[in-house]
């Protein structure tokens, strides 16, 4: 009789990840569209490419990256699916399970990022910038990736999963913009304007699109006389968007924990 | 430019005073024994100033010749019609700025300031009240230090029609690169600018032709008012924290300029306030917080001119009426227009033909490069920039790209917009 | 030693389990039989912790399943009926990954290869094992846990003679030596004379027991049960 001990359980269950994801097609979407939005940044309209590889980024990780990584994750946690009642009979706990399925989708997404900035990097050589983009990116893909795992373990009906990631991910990527845009005009959000910047800050996708326009591209913006916490926000958008992704991150962790507890007939 | 033919002939006449190699060679001396139209052949070596052309002569530096100023006035202090100043580094004049203290000052007409390289002063070359001068081939370094273009996220100035000469520039920045006043007619050709407070500075200058200059990292690039029909052609203007300007003026045309990369907090590709009839042609503006700005301007024209890349490619007040916006690729803007009020007043097509706009819908049957339906260009935010500046942060969202998505195509009421009666479908070329 | 006491399980307002009591010993093998629907599976799932009484509880060698399941199930190993992996590993993969939760090395993993000859299959992905592979990978993983009590359920049903008539065997040998061996199925003619002794299940009671080498005969004396033939998973 042994117990194995949790860190047994998560390196094994990387291990697992690892192999598993060798033979997932949606990994080799993920790294098939990184690699051609990276190779993009180089022939991209001159337009694009004067406004530089971080302008391009961004859109690659708005509309493209961030769905890629959602799917990756529910197809991690869908694959599990069948045999979770032989792994539910052993002596493992499903917070050390959960960990190892994350620290394998993070060990994948993040690195792989780069490869969004490489041919950047190659051709113009190497800057700083281009790899806090990046890091940002990986950051943003992970934060999917484990938004996906989380929505596997509670949604485990094959389309109805990928439904509701759709529709996750459509939610965070407009849903929050639209529902600002619409109240933006409302007496009440004009006298409470944390109100309304917290959902936008509380966004990955519109927290990782500030940081790259307003930090990065050094986009000029208004607002900046609008104060309070929208100043502190753009003073502060490498450090907040660090944050927000941790959080969402660990948010997303603690509710795969709980969907992987949750028994079949519970 | 008879006059100035016929100078430059006079010149090639002129006794040419030759001097033996490695004897000593007082400056001021020979200028100040030359007869006019003399060519003083200058050998290298520093040569303490300061220097006043009170004759019309030509001072030519060999490489390595060195004009010094005594740090009170003008290095070169030009005073008499014709006179050459050409191939010297001009080094350190006074840095009065209630005496206009420059490396090369100008105060009468008809001078020739060629292929100079101008540091350590306080305006690099001042015209004041002196027609006809020819300035071509100089670098003027305003100082080793560039100005940074300030990062938007710490500058807290308050934007403004007041604000035009907010950006702060350290003390010994604040004189500029060619400085004009009151006067006309000159050739401002191929010279380069960098790191002064304003580029070039018209004030009062008409009838002037300014090509084939680069003005970087300075306040203005093109500081400008109450001066008309100047000409500007092939010039690049970029990385100034504040842009151009061109203010109070008439009958300008920009033609073939590079406005980039001008970025900081109110920066400007193109400010045209209170201007009429400019001609604004075939420009590069891109890169920039704002591309082109105009505001009480009216019968000016916009055609043919390249605005991508901008944070707002144009925007207009509703004090611009009657212009003419033709023929204009916007591209890659993230808000291509932004306008002050109602725009009905301008047109944006003439002889069926609009303009370019990169997210257009292309439908073109008959393929006569002409969409078939309007483009709908919509400000988004509109008013509520002004009453709730944070709508700012949900510029380039997607969901404010859907929205613009859809009113390109439905007109959705209610958003102010512009429209495009005939919009190209490929870029100008 | 597994030890059910007062267990209750309801699905909505129909009651599975109605305070089963039972008591499996080691040493023997223990046949768990009924009807589909009788209650066997959820009382397997129970038992290792893959659901929850709503009353009761059940303990594997003392310990509480349901409140220190971990500790629990470092007791004991679990055969699901009709198991499935992440169709993207291979045999080996799967095996290395649950011998590494087990603590077992590699020659354990190569021995339970052998042991259910699926060690000529183990680079080929879960995804295209037949059925009785896949019972076989499964039965491999299932004897990896260096445990003395073993619970399957239904766990020839894939399985073809030969290798139903290994399992018993195996399952016999591991009982003589000790261990606590409770299988459920439905397929008792299968294991006549096989197993020590016969629990029936019926409406979530124990019913009655009957003689391990009679089960054929008393088999036909219960005709509301399921057919032999039927090997459909009650699930």
């Amino acid at each position: 009789m042994s117990i194995p001990a949790a860190s047994t359980v998560v390196a094994a269950t990387l291990q697992r990840e690892w192999l598993s994801q060798r033979l997932n097609r949606f990994f080799y979407w993920h790294v098939g569209l990184l690699v051609i939005c990276g190779l993009s940044t180089l022939i991209a309209p001159p337009e694009a490419a004067a406004r530089g590889a971080a302008w391009w980024i961004l859109q690659v990780v708005l509309f493209a990256i961030s769905m890629s990584s959602l799917l990756l994750g529910l197809s991690s946690s869908h694959a599990e699916l069948d045999e979770m009642s032989l792994l539910q009979t052993h002596p493992v706990s499903n917070r050390s399970w959960t960990t190892g399925k994350a620290l394998g989708l993070l060990l994948i997404t993040f690195p792989t990022a780069l490869l969004l900035v490489l041919p950047a990097a190659l051709s113009q050589g190497p800057a700083w910038l281009l790899v806090g983009v990046a890091a940002a990116a990986g950051g943003v893909s992970g934060v999917f990736s484990l938004l996906g795992l989380a929505l596997g373990a509670w949604i485990r009906d094959p389309v109805r999963g990928l439904i509701s990631a759709v529709a996750l991910w459509l939610g965070l990527l407009v849903g929050t913009d639209l529902l600002l845009l619409l109240t933006a005009g409302s007496e009440f959000v004009q006298s409470h304007p944390r109100v309304w910047v917290l959902p936008l800050m509380l966004n990955p996708l519109d927290a990782f699109r500030i940081t790259v326009l307003f930090t990065v591209e050094h986009a000029a913006f208004t607002g900046l006389q609008a104060g309070g916490l929208t100043e502190w926000w753009l003073h502060h958008g490498g450090v907040w968007l660090t944050s927000c992704l941790a959080a969402w991150a660990i948010l997303a962790w603690l509710i795969a924990t709980a969907g992987t507890a949750r028994r079949p007939d519970a | 430019m008879n006059r100035r033919t016929a100078l430059l002939a006079a010149g090639l006449l002129a006794t040419r005073a030759l001097l033996p190699a490695g004897s000593a060679f007082d400056l001021r001396q020979r200028i100040e024994t030359a007869a006019p139209g003399t060519i003083i052949q200058v050998p290298a070596g520093t040569y303490n100033g300061p220097f006043v052309l009170d004759k019309p002569v030509r001072l030519r530096g060999e490489p390595g010749a060195i004009l010094r100023g005594d740090g009170r006035t003008h290095v070169v202090d030009v005073r008499a019609p014709g006179c050459e100043v050409s191939g010297f580094t001009v080094r350190r004049s006074g840095i009065d700025l209630g005496k206009d203290n420059a490396g090369i000052h100008i105060a009468a007409p008809d001078a020739f300031i060629l292929s100079n390289r101008i540091e350590q002063c306080l305006h690099g070359i001042y015209v004041r009240k002196a027609n006809n001068c020819v300035i071509r081939g100089n670098v003027i370094v305003g100082t080793t230090e560039f100005v940074d273009i300030p990062n938007p996220l710490t500058v807290h100035s308050k934007p403004g029609r007041e604000d035009l000469c907010t950006v702060r520039v350290s003390q010994n920045q604040e004189g500029n690169g060619i400085h004009l006043w009151n006067s006309s007619g000159h050739i401002i050709e191929r010279n380069r600018i960098e790191g002064t407070r304003d580029g070039m500075y018209f004030s009062f200058t008409d009838h002037t032709l300014v090509r084939g200059n680069v003005v970087e990292h300075v306040r203005y690039g093109l500081h400008y008012m109450y001066s008309d029909d100047n000409t500007f052609e092939d010039n690049r203007f970029s990385d100034n924290a504040a842009g151009s300007a061109l203010m109070f003026s008439t009958g300008i045309v920009l033609r073939r300029n590079v406005f980039v990369a001008n970025r900081s907090h109110r920066a400007y590709g193109i400010l045209l306030q209170s201007d009429s009839d400019t001609t604004i042609v075939e420009n590069q503006v891109e890169g920039n917080t704002l591309g082109i700005y105009m505001e009480y301007g009216n019968g000016n024209r916009l055609v043919g001119n390249r605005i991508v890349n901008n944070y707002v490619g144009l925007r207009l007040s509703e004090s611009s009426t009657d212009n003419a916006i033709l023929k204009n690729a916007f591209a890659g803007n993230l808000h291509p227009v932004e306008l002050g009020g109602r725009s009905e007043d301008n047109r944006w097509s003439s002889g069926g033909r609009g303009n370019f706009w990169e997210d257009e819908v292309r439908v073109d049957l008959n393929r006569d490069g002409i969409a078939d339906i309007p483009h709908h260009e919509p400000d988004l935010f509109g008013a509520l920039r002004r009453v709730f500046p944070q709508i700012g942060l949900l510029s380039a969202s997607p969901g404010e790209r859907l929205v613009r998505f859809l009113h390109q195509r439905l007109d959705l009421p209610g958003i102010p917009s512009v429209t495009d009666p005939a919009p190209l479908t490929r870029p100008p070329p | 030693m597994i030890v059910a006491e007062n267990v209750s399980k309801r699905f909505g307002t129909r009651s599975v389990l109605e305070h089963l009591d039972l008591q499996i010993s080691p040493g023997a093998v223990t046949l768990l039989v009924g009807a589909n629907g009788a209650g066997k599976t959820t009382f397997l799932r129970i038992a290792v912790g893959l659901a929850r009484p709503d009353e009761g509880t059940v303990r594997i060698r003392e310990v509480d399943v349901s409140r220190n399941f971990v500790e629990a199930a470092a007791r004991f190993s679990f055969l699901p009926q009709a198991p499935r992996f992440n169709p993207r590993l291979t045999s080996r993969q799967i095996l290395a990954f649950y011998a590494r939760l087990r603590g077992r090395t590699l020659d354990a993993v190569e021995e339970a290869e052998d042991l259910w000859g699926v060690g000529d299959h183990r680079d080929v992905t879960s995804a295209r094992l037949s059925g009785g592979l896949r019972q076989r990978l499964a039965l491999a993983v299932f004897s990896l846990a260096p445990v003395s009590v073993l619970v399957l359920d239904e766990p020839g049903l894939s399985l073809d003679p030969e290798w139903r008539e290994r399992l018993q065997q195996y399952l016999s040998q591991r009982a003589k030596e000790g261990a606590t061996v409770l299988v459920a199925t439905h397929l008792l003619g299968e294991w006549e004379g096989r197993v020590d002794r016969c629990v029936v299940l019926e409406r979530g009671r124990v019913s009655a027991e009957l003689s391990p080498d009679r089960l054929r005969a008393e088999f036909s004396r219960e005709p509301h049960w399921a057919s032999p033939s039927e090997d459909v998973p009650s699930r």
